[in-house]
């Protein structure tokens, strides 16, 4: 197979990659958050309970929990296994994000100065606002660099949805790869991932700059 | 304006507060001296809802409202010094914004900031940072304003900028209470002093009275501080 058609056919899977990155990160960045507060809540239940969830999702594979939620419906519910792979795909990484998302975000809340807390509840502002209005942009500024390595591990994670025979770029690539015994598209893949971290590292750069005007 | 009756306040086995009891009348300017570990500040928290008290009450007369000046400042970073003063009174009190852009900068001009308005807290010295969370407190249009140490993590060059603008503030006829170390201020600028110490009112009256006291706690903790 010419190198030009190999590129291609697997470029037409960057659309799936890309729709696994994207989506992964709308949803698990906020979930993220949510996961955090609730591991922080004072109620020891929840905290306890969300906490266990965070170790299962950090402590067992991705791609064990991209099986779970792919096949899972079918071995325990007998359910059929949509033909979308997308949704279970998105669904399982968006957790597994949340989960490493929601503890840098605890990090970041925990490193605020607790007179930060006091100077706005004097000032009258509700809980809602304080933490809105002057806590989680001070997080978002701390939280920076841990959030920009998560994203450039998302980029290569989302190789793993081969192991669903998602039809994302790296999936197609193991497969020219198999028909064809060639080890390119391994380099070719390699190559478009490299680019891609290189767009992420070149627009956090950017928002990093950009909240660079206070310290 | 505010009273507080019988204030406890224990940190586990730590007596803090033991039966405090104050009044502070409008426009009234009352310094608290006493040692660290005095209770001063936790009593400024109390009034202030940063602590609860175990028992007693405090009570703001007709709605009075309050600001408080921290020893740290606690500006927010992340908002321009403009944005520091004028954010609370847009967010919290409703005021339109230009009317409450107007005010922050009358109020930073009193503090001698209004050309540092577009700054941010890092670019300030501490002086002027807590210029700056003065101008804050006074924007939500307090009837008191509580001060805990506005000096106390400044540099001794830096200390006489801030005292000079709480004395300003004098003739605004808006009630303070100050916790301070600075006992040359405290003679010169109150109306009444009281001296904590161990959780108690140890003495109480004007600055002449105080500094003058017969009370030997008094006497003793006076005089480890020369040039009043």
């Amino acid at each position: 197979m010419p190198l030009t058609t190999m590129i291609l056919k697997m470029g037409e899977g960057l659309g799936n990659t890309c729709s696994i990155f994207i989506l992964t990160l709308l949803f698990s960045l906020p979930l993220g958050l949510l996961v955090a507060l609730l591991r922080m809540s004072k109620s020891k239940i929840i905290s306890g309970i969300t906490r266990f969830f965070i170790s299962i999702l950090r402590g067992t594979p991705l791609m064990l929990q991209l099986i779970a939620v792919t096949y899972g419906p079918y071995y325990l519910f007998g359910l059929t296994v949509s033909r979308n792979k997308l949704i279970p795909v998105v669904i399982a990484f968006a957790i597994n994000y949340a989960a490493y998302f929601a503890e840098i975000y605890r990090g970041g809340i925990e490193s605020i100065p607790q007179g930060q807390y006091e100077a706005a509840k004097v000032l009258g502002y509700s809980k809602f606002q304080t933490f809105f209005r002057i806590i989680l942009p001070q997080v978002i500024k701390r939280i920076m660099p841990s959030v920009t390595n998560e994203i450039v591990t998302l980029v290569k994670d989302t190789s793993l949805a081969f192991t669903v025979s998602f039809q994302e770029m790296f999936t197609i690539g193991k497969q020219i790869a198999n028909s064809q015994t060639s080890f390119m598209p391994f380099l070719v893949a390699g190559v478009f991932y490299y680019i891609m971290n290189a767009v992420v590292d070149f627009g956090m750069g950017k928002v990093e700059n950009k909240l660079d005007y206070y310290k | 304006m505010l009273e507080m009756n019988n204030i406890e306040k224990s940190f586990g086995e730590l007596e803090v507060l033991k039966d405090i009891s104050i009044r502070v009348d409008k426009g009234e300017i009352v310094s608290i001296i006493g040692p660290s570990g005095s209770g001063k500040s936790t009593l400024l928290r109390c009034a202030t809802g940063l602590e609860t008290a175990d028992s007693g009450e405090i009570i703001y007369e007709d709605g009075a409202s309050f600001g408080l000046v921290f020893q740290n400042f606690n500006l927010f970073p992340h908002y321009s010094v403009l944005q520091n003063v004028m954010d609370a009174p847009v967010k919290v009190m409703k005021k339109d914004k230009a009317v409450a852009k107007e005010e922050a900068l009358k109020w930073l001009d009193k503090m001698g900031l209004k050309d540092r308005a577009d700054a941010y807290p890092y670019q300030l010295s501490g002086g002027q940072q807590q210029r700056v969370a003065i101008a804050r407190a006074l924007a939500k249009d307090p009837d008191i304003l509580f001060f805990d140490e506005p000096t106390s993590a400044l540099d001794p060059e830096l200390t006489g900028e801030v005292l000079k603008v709480i004395k300003s503030l004098a003739d605004l006829h808006i009630a303070m209470v100050i916790v301070t170390h600075e006992m040359a201020f405290a003679k010169d600028i109150s109306d009444r002093v009281i001296f904590m110490d161990k959780g108690v009112i140890v003495d109480q009256g004007t600055p002449e009275e105080v500094f003058g006291s017969d009370n030997q706690r008094t006497k003793d903790f006076l005089g480890r501080y020369n040039n009043i």
